[in-house]
């Protein structure tokens, strides 16, 4: 735990009162818990780092990414690592999967609803970085639904000059007094296998893992003829320096087809071979040779993505 | 035959040292601004200027144990601010409060105000001293009672001490004619004020105190001149500093600020000149410098030196 005095020269130069990010945290959740305990009023630190109003803030409030936002700044403020800020969003995450220094917000998906758990923002005053997921709509640590609006029927916003934090700004609700529903275990059960998506982007998440995971998407639609959905939402991909675009899908999009198609990520990491190959689960390499160097190295392959998973 | 004791090393630059010391002065005025602190009473405390009053309330506030962790608490027993200059309305005195604390966003002024009470009550403000208080305005005085009352009312029902810091000259104690005045503004904060001192005076050094102080200067500059012997000047001295020029009011007390100049003064020159010790010469044309041709005007006519840089033509 940091502890300041004040003779320390950064003393005139963080804020009344400090906080720093918790496991997992958002950095919604952590601009919001800065304002609580300074009392200030919800977005106070977010317009004080970068000093910009709300009107301007509309254009990227999800906070997925930094955006612009100057971090560092916040990093001072607090007294804490710039790393420690950046771990608050999925900056790094998103950059290694789409091999950019700057991702951007849309990557992770196209649209965006606040949520919340009730229950962590009453224990905790928590908003996890899970929270930013698409489609998750159950809150993994306490297996109850999100909430995206009041009891008074107004949809949750996250920042609004007239509320304070945490708490709804049409009705002055603390969030943490939002209904607790339980999640139905069917429901449980399809949230924690895309989290496990997810979490196999965290750890493994490269440009080429995302082209296979495409790769292998297309080759399954095909070869099923099920899915009905565009295989891409249409996210341009910036490549740098001639600032050509190429189309991409962004991670939720292929995660839930990933869940559609019943593919796991073992199924990816074989896939990511230089061979032209099938998922594992309908098909296999078959090869006439006795020891076939493919065949081999296939089977090494498999064994990998079982013990991964 | 050459030895290397013969050899002549030029000496480094003289270094002046700034440590605090915990003087007589000190040690009465940090006393008191301690017991104000423990017991939450209120005071006017006047000594002269140069006293030592502002080092004395720096070394209070590091000896506070003031601190901010990064679980969202802050502890801050002892606020300490100047008074704002230039008069200003009670939104100096809150911005110059607010600025303790750290970054404060910009937020409207009847928002701060309503904030700084909060803050002040959750950072466990137990003792709140203004220096150079004789700076303070009506608006500056009506602030600081509705802050102070706002944080003796439920719900932080935080009584505070307050002590008010001044520089006086003469018999007149700054502030004093204020609280007198019959409007109810000043006699309620008459009124708070502490029933056995209200005022005070704390005085500058005696001849013996003078002496413990230059005990201390020998140590602390015994590594620059080894044979340093100043107590043997220390009547001189005290006659120096109390003459009519640096002692006015006829206090027959010296404070810190006099003393430190002559001795630094006086040390450096000796120190130029290669002694190990200083003389009575040297003291007495530093303290002639002080006392007797302070409001020289010395004209500096020499040729400038020759710049360390090349002067180039700017086109």
């Amino acid at each position: 735990m940091a502890r300041l005095h004040l003779s320390d020269a950064s003393w005139r130069t963080t804020f009344p009162f400090l906080v720093e990010p918790r496991e997992n945290e958002w950095l919604m959740g952590l601009l919001l818990h800065c304002d609580q305990v300074n009392h200030w009023g919800s977005g106070t630190t977010l317009t004080h780092i970068c000093h910009m109003n709300e009107k301007s803030m509309k254009s990227d409030w999800t906070l997925i990414v930094p955006s612009g936002l100057e971090l560092s700044a916040l990093a001072d403020a607090l007294a804490v690592t710039h790393e420690a800020i950046v771990a608050t969003t999925y900056q790094a995450e998103l950059a290694r999967i789409y091999g950019v220094a700057d991702p951007n917000a849309l990557f992770l998906s196209t649209s965006f609803s606040f949520r919340l758990c009730p229950a962590c923002v009453a224990e905790d005053r928590l908003l996890t970085r899970t929270l930013a997921l698409p489609h998750i709509t159950i809150c993994p640590r306490h297996q109850i639904m999100l909430v995206n609006r009041c009891l008074c029927g107004t949809a949750l916003r996250p920042f609004h000059w007239r509320s304070l934090p945490f708490r709804c700004f049409k009705c002055g609700l603390d969030w943490a007094e939002l209904p607790r529903n339980k999640a139905e275990q069917r429901r449980i059960e399809i949230e924690e296998q895309l989290l496990s998506y997810y979490q196999f982007f965290w750890t493994y998440g490269t440009p080429d893992v995302l082209a296979s995971t495409e790769r292998l998407v297309y080759d399954s639609v095909v070869e099923k003829g099920e899915i009905r959905a565009p295989l891409s939402d249409k996210v341009f991909l910036s490549e740098t320096p001639d600032r050509s675009y190429r189309r991409t899908s962004s991670l939720g999009y292929l995660v839930h087809l990933l869940w559609q198609l019943d593919l796991n990520p073992g199924d990816i990491l074989v896939y990511a071979g230089p061979l032209p190959w099938r998922s594992t689960k309908w098909t296999r390499f078959q090869c006439e040779v006795s020891h076939c160097p493919y065949v081999a190295m296939l089977q090494a392959r498999r064994n990998i993505s079982e013990r991964e998973t | 035959m050459m030895t290397d004791s013969d050899i002549l090393v030029p000496r480094p630059p003289f270094v002046v040292h700034d440590d605090f010391l915990e003087t007589a002065f000190e040690l009465r005025f940090q006393n008191l601004l301690q017991q104000a602190w423990q017991m939450r009473t209120w005071h006017v405390i006047a000594a002269l200027p140069g006293s030592g009053k502002s080092f004395g309330i720096a070394d209070l506030i590091h000896q506070s144990n003031s601190c901010k962790d990064s679980k969202g608490t802050t502890r801050l027993p002892v606020l300490a601010i100047r008074a704002p200059k230039n008069g200003g309305t009670d939104l100096a005195l809150g911005t110059a409060f607010c600025t303790i604390f750290g970054i404060v966003p910009a937020m409207p002024w009847y928002v701060r105000r309503a904030w700084l009470v909060q803050a002040m009550a959750e950072a466990g403000v137990e003792c709140i001293i203004i220096d150079d208080a004789q700076d303070l305005n009506l608006a500056h005085l009506a602030f600081l009672k509705e802050l102070t009352d706002n944080l003796a009312a439920p719900p932080y029902e935080r009584q505070v001490a307050l002590c008010l810091i001044t520089a006086h000259s003469g018999k007149i104690i700054p502030l004093k004619e204020i609280f007198s005045r019959p409007d109810i503004l000043w006699r309620q904060f008459r009124r708070r004020l502490d029933t056995e001192r209200p005022f005070c005076l704390v005085p500058g050094h005696t001849e013996e105190e003078v002496r413990s102080i230059l005990e201390a200067f020998e140590t602390i500059y015994r590594d620059q001149l080894p044979d340093l012997h100043l107590l043997r000047w220390t009547r001189p001295i005290f006659s120096w500093l109390t003459h009519a020029t640096l002692d006015p009011d006829e206090t027959k007390r010296v404070t810190m600020d006099h003393l430190t100049r002559l001795v630094t003064v006086a040390l450096r020159r000796s120190y130029c000149l290669g002694a190990s010790d200083v003389d009575g010469a040297t003291l007495t044309q530093t303290a002639e410098l002080m006392v007797l041709r302070r409001d020289e005007i010395v004209e500096i006519s020499s040729e400038p030196p020759d710049p360390d840089f090349p002067i180039q033509e700017v086109s």
